[in-house]
């Protein structure tokens, strides 16, 4: 490889590493921000009609879950049976991170609009369709 | 030794003790094994030394079912056979592939991979496919840019792939055979029919035809039919003279049980950070690559059966045209310039996107290709049509199966399912992966890999021939290559083809030592 690609790609590389751990950061402080309705990887790769459509399917998938309240509770519960509080981002965050990761290990999964995702995320998709 | 058959007078009589037809991967792989040995070998080749499209035009036929290749174009008929546009990929089989699978009907080898495994190094020299190391772990640490994507190999593990250059056969083996005292390689020879013995237990000798209108007869202590699982079915079911359902056919299985591997894009994998994936990654000059493969735990527990997933930067594979569409002139030689305008395009667009302004390393498009199930409508039959030597051309019905799109569904899942619990990225699948119908779209491709049609078992009423590739009920007759498979196993077929080819010539080695 030449120098000068060699310099760039490794920039590149650099740069992309650096990122995500910022991105995440700034994310999770910025005002605009609700982790309980905004899934945060799926919000890397999807723009939030999509989320709104994934979240809409949902609901029509499981009606027994089709309403604010529900959906809050089921998101906020952990896995003790404790409900977080919603105001508290940085334990929302923490929580939906984990409960997303469990999911997944225990293929609680949804395929919606082609998406393969954690019912949690699911979940979060849908209260975000419905705000 | 060469010899035009063209040449010789016509109805010469030639002889020898094993009798090889067709000068492919198997055949020249088994006419290798035999050079200076005591005995004469004759390997028959239907074409010359160097591409002929009048003798290419006899493997002309007609399609049904699930769109194909142009019959004319998907094998090459010259010497080194279709090793002539090759692409070089090659894995092993793995051991769930010879057992039998409840979940999958008409599944089951006579062998077990340790029955071939023996050959495979073998065949790896035969296919310069460098050093014999298929472990993940051997290629990582010898690659420091190699990193495993960290998922549970009970559900997919990274299966190692090996590139030949790819061996050309009829370039890099003509001289070996050509100069070998015992190997008499007749050129122009196509057998055109089989004769038996009169309770057809044995074969006395073939036939062989050539457009300078010449006919020879052949007879050797063992022929070997090494054709190619298209001609190998269309050759066994034209000698019907004798038996009028064709040869070695008493069952209604010769022909049956075509399969290829159904490929296929299905879906894009989004990372949370930019990875290159240099491990799975297929460019220029790649000697070794992983794919990410289905754990034969997974596959009887979801009931499908095996197959892999290849990734290529998203940027790269999402204009990518079907290979079914991109492949479908007549002439092979046309095939093969797409396929060079395909790569160079490939190669300018890589680069040029590499330092675009998007980052080509955080999606990549998936690529799943999966054995298909062993299906008896899936088949070769002969066409009302002959070709200029008389022959009944072949009618290819390539069918598959509900299970098959079940599989690359299953399989792309699992990569969505790892790819979250890992904590890397998502997966979204391909629109057809979703949609009602349950079987895989038109423009799912083949690899060219053509597979069964003349499969292995211990028993007549189920397969053609035995564990040892001999056909059932016929002392003599044999048949190579991958035409054996009773399964498709879900990786290329040409290493194993090679592999299960010199165990037919090592078992034939030993026969005529016994007859000494």
């Amino acid at each position: 490889m030449k120098r000068r690609n060699f310099i760039l790609v490794t920039t590149a590389a650099v740069l992309a590493v650096a990122s995500v751990p910022a991105y995440r950061y700034y994310k999770k402080r910025s005002k605009f921000y609700n982790p309980l309705i905004m899934p945060d990887d799926l919000s890397r790769f999807c723009d939030e009609k999509t989320i709104r459509e994934i979240g809409t399917t949902y609901r029509n998938i499981m009606p027994a879950e089709n309403e604010k309240k529900k959906l809050t509770d089921l998101l906020l519960t952990g896995a003790d049976g404790k409900l977080t509080g919603a105001s508290d981002k940085d334990a929302v965050f923490e929580l939906l991170d984990k409960k997303i990761r469990k999911d997944f290990n225990e293929y609680k999964l949804q395929v919606i609009k082609g998406w393969v995702i954690s019912t949690t995320e699911a979940r979060q998709c849908a209260l975000f369709s419905l705000t | 030794m060469h010899i035009d058959a063209r040449q010789l007078d016509n109805q010469s009589v030639i002889e020898g003790d094993i009798c090889i037809i067709g000068a492919g991967a198997a055949g020249i792989s088994i006419a290798l094994d035999w050079v200076n040995t005591p005995y004469k070998v004759i390997l028959l080749e239907g074409g010359g030394l160097e591409y002929d499209d009048r003798v290419q035009e006899l493997y002309n036929g007609k399609l049904t079912g699930h769109p194909y290749y142009p019959m004319k174009a998907s094998r090459l008929h010259y010497f080194g056979g279709s090793t002539g546009h090759w692409g070089g990929m090659c894995s092993t089989f793995d051991d769930i592939d010879f057992v039998k699978r409840e979940w999958v009907e008409n599944s089951g080898w006579p062998i077990k991979r340790e029955d071939i495994a023996a050959f495979y190094p073998r065949a790896h020299d035969i296919l310069d496919l460098g050093p014999y190391e298929w472990d993940v772990q051997y290629w990582l640490k010898k690659n420091p840019s190699f990193a495993m994507l960290p998922f549970d190999k009970d559900v997919l593990w990274s299966k190692m792939w090996h590139f030949s250059p790819p061996t050309r056969f009829g370039t890099k083996y003509k001289d070996a055979v050509v100069n070998s005292k015992n190997i008499h390689l007749y050129t122009y020879a196509n057998v055109v029919d089989i004769n038996a013995t009169d309770n057809i237990t044995s074969v006395k000798q073939v036939v062989v035809k050539n457009y300078a209108g010449k006919e020879h007869t052949v007879k050797a202590k063992h022929f070997i039919l090494a054709c190619c699982s298209i001609q190998n079915a269309r050759i066994l079911l034209s000698c019907n003279k004798q038996v009028p359902a064709g040869l070695g056919n008493d069952n209604d299985l010769v022909g049956r049980y075509f399969m290829e591997h159904a490929e296929i894009k299905s879906g894009e994998m989004w990372l949370n950070r930019s990875n290159p994936l240099m491990l799975y990654k297929m460019i220029l000059q790649t000697k070794v690559r992983a794919e990410l493969a289905i754990s034969a735990k997974k596959q009887e527990e979801l009931k499908v059966l095996n197959g892999s997933i290849s990734l290529m930067p998203l940027e790269l594979s999402k204009n990518a045209i079907p290979s079914v569409k991109l492949w479908s002139h007549e002439d092979p030689r046309e095939s093969l310039d797409s396929l060079h305008e395909f790569s160079k395009l490939d190669k300018r667009n890589f680069f040029q996107r590499m330092f675009s302004s998007k980052d080509i390393f955080q999606s990549f498009g998936l690529f799943t290709r999966v054995e298909q199930l062993p299906n008896p409508d899936s088949r070769v039959v002969l066409s009302d049509e002959k070709d200029e030597l008389g022959m009944p051309r072949a009618n290819l019905h390539w069918a598959l199966s509900p299970i098959d799109k079940k599989t690359v569904y299953t399989l792309n899942k699992l990569l969505g399912q790892q790819l979250g619990a890992a904590g890397l990225g998502r997966v979204k699948l391909s629109d057809y992966l979703l949609d009602d119908d349950e079987n895989l779209p038109d423009y799912t491709s083949g690899g060219w890999h053509h597979i069964g049609t003349t499969r292995m078992s211990d028993n007549p009423k189920t397969g053609v021939v035995d564990a040892n590739c001999k056909v059932h009920g016929i002392d003599n007759l044999h048949i190579a290559g991958a035409s054996c498979y009773p399964t498709g196993g879900a990786v290329n077929p040409t290493l194993t083809c090679v592999a299960i080819s010199l165990r037919l010539s090592d078992h034939l080695k030993k026969n005529m030592k016994a007859i000494v």
